[in-house]
């Protein structure tokens, strides 16, 4: 899980909670994102500025799944957040 | 000068809008100027373009040192000021009285409403006993004959078309638009009889427009908007009314809403709140039924009926909080 370290959400990108689901917004493309529960705690997690080994420690005790799948589930998540340019490496590479 | 309230905006005009109520605000959100003459091509950098079936351009949109240019082809042109807060209205010779104020009321006007931190939809709203609801669907839905069945049946005419929408904590208020429907012939005999006077909403349509003020009650205020309804223009059999999720409501808002620029930041900044707030704030259900005049009454016992409900059960959590 050594692909992202820190992350950060880019100005551009703007976010709102809708029900138990989050809405994001790329003011650069246009285009809106709807994150589900976990993708929203996901987000948080982000947004607090946690780095991706802390956020999946904290998931751990959270969720009741294995911790591979935990990993694999988030590192699909951030490739496609990050595919989107919904987030950025802080180290300058987005993936 | 003339000065009028619509959407919870004071309005002033250098003409009359003889469509809208009058107000006597010292102050003005907005006002309206006649200009004779057009803005030049070259200072414009059109963004884009609505065509009829035929392929003429109808309607374009763009940008100018004065503000948005909205051109409807042949007819007229409005250009809005950058915060919303003057429209210069310029009339072509051959466009008509009727289509002159059809156009600044029902498109040019809607466009503005964002600039003032109003959410403008697309959809059609009545109120009864202090409760709103609207109906929202794609064009030729039904949103306006269910809302004069509703109307015929003693509920309030808050908007037709153009919802204008305010939310602040705690509630989402749909605000008055102005007194009046547009409907189709086949529409209006079934539901008012031979009592409705109309005129023509533009010398171009068929459509009519009557002033529901001598058919029934139009809204005097804001009124807490309880639910919306998304029109299903499927064929039924029966009526059904299903809850959408709060994010396929969000998307639905999106879609339903006015737009002069959608690539400006300020629009999309206050789009994605606006739109949030009201996914969030009032229930949103997808509504069938058959399309049958004689299926209304049925459809507003429904539709009544769920409102109740709503209220209901936003009292009881209401009561449960306070304990």
């Amino acid at each position: 899980m050594a692909d992202f370290d820190r992350l950060s959400v880019p100005a551009a990108v703007l976010s709102q909670r809708v029900g138990e689901e989050l809405v994001l917004l790329n003011m650069e493309s246009g285009m809106y994102y709807s994150l589900n529960e976990v993708g929203a705690r996901v987000w948080q997690l982000l947004t607090e500025g946690l780095d991706v080994n802390a956020l999946l420690n904290l998931l751990s005790d959270e969720y009741e799944t294995s911790r591979e799948t935990l990993e694999a589930d988030v590192n699909k998540l951030l490739e496609e957040l990050s595919a989107k340019g919904l987030i950025v490496s802080d180290a300058g590479e987005s993936r | 000068m003339h000065s009028y309230r619509i959407h919870g905006l004071s309005l002033r005009a250098d003409f009359p809008l003889p469509e809208l109520l009058p107000a006597e605000d010292r102050t003005a959100d907005c006002e309206c100027r006649m200009v004779t003459e057009r803005v030049p091509d070259q200072d414009v950098d059109w963004f884009e373009e609505v065509r009829l079936e035929t392929g003429e351009v109808w309607q374009r949109i763009g940008r100018s040192s004065r503000g948005y240019i909205v051109r409807f082809e042949g007819l007229a042109e409005f250009v809005i000021s950058q915060q919303g807060t003057l429209i210069d209205c310029h009339r072509e010779s051959e466009c008509g009285d009727l289509a002159f104020r059809h156009l600044l009321i029902d498109r040019i006007l809607p466009l503005i409403l964002d600039f003032h931190g109003i959410s403008a939809l697309h959809a059609s709203a009545a109120a009864r006993d202090g409760h709103a609801i609207a109906v929202t669907g794609s064009s030729s839905s039904g949103k306006s004959t269910l809302t004069a069945s509703f109307m015929a049946a003693g509920w309030s005419l808050i908007a037709d078309d153009c919802l204008a929408v305010r939310w602040e904590p705690g509630a989402v208020l749909a605000n008055p638009g102005y007194p009046s429907l547009r409907l189709w012939n086949e529409s209006l005999e079934p539901l008012f009889g031979t009592k409705a006077t109309s005129v023509p909403v533009a010398e171009y349509t068929d459509k009519k427009r009557v002033d529901v003020r001598l058919l029934g009650k139009f809204a005097s205020g804001p009124i807490p908007l309880r639910i919306i309804y998304q029109l299903d223009p499927q064929e039924a059999s029966s009526i059904s009314i299903e809850p959408l999720a709060a994010s396929d409501a969000f998307f639905l808002l999106l879609n339903q809403g006015f737009r002069l620029d959608p690539t400006s930041e300020g629009s999309m900044r206050r789009q994605l709140a606006a739109n949030a707030a009201i996914a969030n704030g009032v229930r949103i259900r997808r509504l069938t039924y058959p399309q049958r005049f004689d299926a209304l009454g049925l459809v507003r016992q429904a539709v009544e009926s769920d409102m109740l409900s709503d209220v209901a059960e936003n009292e009881s959590c209401l009561q449960n909080g306070r304990a």
